[in-house]
C-alpha cells in the first residue's frame, strides 16, 4: 500500500450522532435538524410537526385575510350573500315552451 | 466510487422541484380566474348544493385566495411544508365535493378553474386528477420532511 494512503478498513464505524436536546427535553432547532432532505428516516410516515402546523396556520391566515380584503374591495359582492340572488342562482332550469307559429301571429296582426 | 448516500438527495431535490412547480402552476391557474370573477365561482359552488347560501360569497373569495397563497409560497420556497399541507387539505375537500356530486348524480360544471375553462362537467377524471395532485403533495411532504420529526431511538 502506498504510504500516502490510509487504510480505512480497520477504522471503527462511528455511531450515528444523537440529535442534541435542550434542557427542556425538546430537540434542537439547529439547521441540520431541519434540513430539507432527511433520508435517514425515510421509512417512516411524514408526520406534521408543530412547525408544519404553525406554517399551515400562517398561510391559512394570510389566505383568509387576502380573501376577505378581496371580497370587501369589490362593491358588487357583499360578504353575506343575499337569499334572493342565491334563489335565482339555484333555481331549476325553466321548461322551455314550444315556439309560436310565426305565421299565426303575422296573420293576426294583419287587418 | 459512487457515493450511494448522496444519490437519494439528488432525486429528492428533483422530485421536490417537480412537485412544487406542478402544484404551483396548477393552483395559480386555478386561483387567478376565480379571484377575477368570484361571482361566477360562487355560482359554480352553489350548484353543488352543499354550502349555506349566506356563506357562498365568503367561500368564493377565500378559497381562491388560499390557493394563491399556497401556490406562491411553493413557488418562492417559503413555508413549503405548510403550503403542501394547505393544498392537501384543499384537494381533499375538493375531492370530497366532487365525489359527493358524482354520487348524487348531479350534472354540473366543475368550476375548478373558474371562468378560464370551458364548461367542464364533473366526472371521474376529476377524481383521478385530484388523486395525482394529492400524490404530488405526498411526495413533497416526504422529501421535505424534517429530520427531527421521526427518531427511531426515541
Amino acid at each position: 500500500m502506498p504510504a500516502d494512503r490510509e487504510d480505512f478498513s480497520a477504522t471503527p464505524r462511528t455511531p450515528p450522532r444523537e440529535s442534541p436536546r435542550h434542557a427542556s427535553g425538546c430537540r434542537s432547532t439547529a439547521p441540520e435538524q431541519h434540513g430539507l432532505l432527511a433520508w435517514d428516516n425515510l421509512g417512516a410516515f411524514p408526520v406534521p410537526t408543530r412547525d408544519d402546523l404553525r406554517d399551515l396556520a400562517v398561510l391559512t391566515a394570510l389566505g383568509v385575510g387576502l380573501g376577505l380584503v378581496h371580497l370587501l374591495a369589490r362593491p358588487g359582492l357583499p360578504l353575506i350573500a343575499e337569499p334572493p340572488a342565491m334563489c335565482e342562482l339555484a333555481s331549476e332550469p325553466e321548461i322551455s315552451l314550444p315556439p309560436e307559429d310565426p305565421g299565426m301571429s303575422i296573420a293576426e296582426d294583419q287587418p | 466510487m459512487t457515493d450511494l448516500t448522496r444519490e437519494p438527495g439528488r432525486w429528492a431535490v428533483a422530485a421536490s422541484w417537480l412537485a412544487r412547480l406542478v402544484l404551483a402552476g396548477v393552483f395559480l391557474a386555478a386561483a387567478v380566474p376565480k379571484l377575477a370573477d368570484p361571482l361566477r365561482f360562487a355560482t359554480d359552488i352553489t350548484n353543488f348544493r352543499v354550502f349555506p347560501d349566506a356563506s357562498l360569497h365568503l367561500i368564493a373569495a377565500v378559497v381562491p385566495a388560499l390557493e394563491l397563497v399556497a401556490a406562491v409560497s411553493l413557488l418562492v420556497g417559503w413555508r413549503v411544508r405548510g403550503a403542501a399541507l394547505l393544498l392537501g387539505g384543499l384537494l381533499l375537500g375538493f375531492t370530497g365535493l366532487l365525489a359527493l356530486a358524482l354520487a348524487r348524480g348531479l350534472d354540473l360544471d366543475c368550476g375548478c378553474f373558474g371562468g378560464a375553462a370551458q364548461v367542464d362537467p364533473v366526472g371521474p377524471l376529476h377524481l383521478l386528477r385530484n388523486a395525482g395532485l394529492l400524490a404530488l403533495v405526498a411526495v413533497l411532504l416526504v422529501v421535505t420532511r424534517r429530520a427531527a420529526v421521526v427518531d427511531p431511538r426515541r
